[in-house]
């Protein structure tokens, strides 16, 4: 049976933003930085969510050793998962062509 | 009798009919010139939309549930979005707070700052004004819709005195490249629980907004209130829209409030025997039911070119009055009237080979191959039957002696003329997911020319035989 990795569009959005991270050459990412990216793009949904409910969503989108250590504030992401996740993702994706970095604010940010 | 009070309503001079006609069959907006007022006298129909609308707005505060309009081209989709925009403000009880967002103008950054001019107000009106809006120009809108969204959400539950209603009209002329981005842009607020989208769609964009990605489903397709616009009854539609600008009396003087002039029309309407507005129904339109098939099918059922045909007809059977043949129809109630018949023959002169016309029949029989077949002709069979252009599709043409660049050309063509439509808006940048081979679905204008006026003998006469259809010649 096929092993599910996105199951909610909040999932989605996650690893949506790690995936813009990594087109721009960053293998490491920090939670709060998901976080903020989310509260930008949509700040109704997502204001009330806190710190552990994205590094859960995070932690079983990339099941990495380094991710589950206890004392470690930048987390590991690798295009492999990424790939993993969007084949296994039963949900409809818009396509990396048209992800845009203003969409979630971190159009300075790359700079 | 009846012959005699159309005579008299056809006396006047042709140029100040077409002048008239022209005028009554003018977009609602545009007639109106958002005079709220006036719209609201002239629209008619659509009782049962408006009333399921209403039963809607009636339960949507607190609950955030968004709407999504979906009709084809032409079925009136934005005057059904001004009317429910100014019936809003008469139902007090309600508590809504309206908003109409258009893609009229053509411009994406009107479209924004309008938006951002409008939320802005509504702030203030609900007694929490937002604060750090920065001054609108074309780099840097985004950031203030974001500050617009963060605002939206960190305001207080108490505040939100009015359930706010975002109506989205004419995205449908959105570019292709910048369709979705906008979607997103709006589908911040569609998510609020003190906030209603309402979008109009064609169901190109419908389908489209299907097949993109899950976020934007759920806010504008899945989980939300559909109502479906249906074509109107085309012999309504005109005498409706004639007699609305026509019937005036002193406390409603439509004519004068749209072109700053006295009316003549009056007078010729109390000799056809009309006076109240409720009267409308009884003005006879001088076309054969037959003649009301072909219009409403040539046109796709659109309002816009239905109104050019009906304006270029109505003054053909003004001026020869005298020389057309009359029938006597018998009408939904029983009563007999007599209509005008215009021929076939007449048809073509009036809309094939007349340059000043409104309305075009075009030549599909025009790019005809070595092989005595005619192009687009066998595009509209190949289109009916596939519907997906794939590999039979141009083995077929290409038996059929059609070569390949042909075919592109043709397909462009075609889908100009509006006689065939994709299936789906597919944006530019869209290379992962597109589909393999692309989808068209023939309309109702397609199928018109195809199964009937190319077999008019005056259409051969003109344009030449088709050819050998594709039906003959399957390649099985």
């Amino acid at each position: 049976m096929k092993k599910l990795s996105i199951t909610t569009t909040f999932e989605l959005e996650v690893n949506e933003i790690c995936e813009l991270f990594l087109m721009n050459n960053k293998n490491c990412i920090k939670i709060i930085e998901i976080l903020i990216s989310l509260r930008y793009k949509n700040p109704i949904s997502y204001n009330k969510i806190g710190y552990i409910v994205v590094k859960n969503a995070f932690v079983k989108l990339f099941p990495i050793h380094k991710n589950n250590r206890k004392n470690t504030s930048y987390f590991k992401i690798s295009k492999r998962q990424i790939k993993y996740n969007k084949d296994n993702c039963e949900l409809i994706i818009k396509p990396i062509s048209l992800l845009k970095l203003n969409t979630y604010g971190l159009e300075n940010y790359f700079e | 009798m009846e012959d005699k009070t159309q005579t008299d309503f056809f006396e006047d001079s042709l140029k100040k009919f077409s002048d008239f006609i022209k005028i009554s069959f003018k977009d609602l907006i545009r007639l109106t010139h958002n005079e709220k007022k006036v719209f609201l006298d002239l629209y008619y129909n659509r009782v049962t939309e408006l009333n399921k609308m209403q039963s809607i707005l009636k339960n949507i505060r607190n609950r955030g549930d968004n709407i999504l309009i979906l009709g084809h081209a032409g079925t009136g989709k934005s005057s059904f979005m001004y009317k429910v925009f100014f019936e809003i403000g008469n139902l007090p009880d309600y508590n809504l707070y309206p908003l109409i967002v258009d893609f009229r103008d053509g411009n994406k950054f009107h479209l924004y700052k309008h938006f951002i001019e409008k939320m802005e107000k509504y702030f203030s009106d609900i007694n929490c004004p937002i604060p750090k809006l920065i001054t609108n120009n074309e780099t840097n809108f985004k950031e203030n819709i974001s500050l617009l969204r963060t605002h939206l959400a960190n305001i207080d539950e108490k505040c939100f005195t009015k359930h706010l209603i975002i109506l989205l009209d004419d995205f449908d002329y959105l570019d292709e490249d910048d369709l979705f981005d906008v979607l997103e842009d709006f589908q911040g607020f569609g998510i609020h629980r003190h906030a209603t989208l309402v979008l109009s769609a064609r169901p190109a964009l419908y389908t489209a907004i299907k097949e993109y990605d899950n976020r934007l489903i759920k806010t504008f397709t899945r989980e939300i209130h559909k109502i479906k616009l249906v074509r109107l009854d085309i012999n309504k539609l005109i005498s409706r829209r004639l007699a609305g600008i026509i019937i005036e009396n002193k406390s409603k003087s439509w004519f004068k409030k749209i072109t700053h002039k006295e009316s003549d029309y009056i007078r010729l309407l109390k000799k056809m025997g009309i006076s109240e507005i409720n009267d409308i129904e009884n003005i006879t339109i001088p076309f054969t039911g037959l003649y009301l098939n072909f219009i409403s099918n040539i046109t796709n059922h659109n309002n816009r070119e239905i109104f050019d045909i009906v304006h270029d007809s109505l003054i053909y059977v003004r001026k020869n009055f005298e020389i057309l043949e009359s029938i006597s129809e018998k009408n939904e109630d029983g009563e007999t009237h007599s209509r005008k018949n215009i021929t076939k023959e007449q048809t073509l002169e009036l809309f094939y080979d007349n340059d000043d016309s409104l309305f075009r029949i075009i030549n599909i029989n025009k790019n005809i191959n070595k092989k005595g077949n005619s192009l687009l002709f066998n595009l509209l069979e190949g289109v009916k039957l596939y519907k997906e252009l794939n590999r039979t599709f141009t083995e077929q043409m290409n038996f059929l002696g059609h070569k390949e660049k042909e075919i592109i050309w043709g397909i462009k063509k075609l889908k100009l003329n509006n006689l065939i439509s994709p299936t789906k808006i597919v944006p530019n940048r869209y290379e992962e997911r597109i589909d393999l081979y692309p989808e068209f679905s023939i309309t109702d204008k397609g199928d018109y020319y195809l199964t009937n006026i190319c077999y008019w003998e005056e259409y051969i006469n003109r344009c030449g035989h088709f050819g050998v259809s594709i039906h003959n010649n399957l390649i099985v």
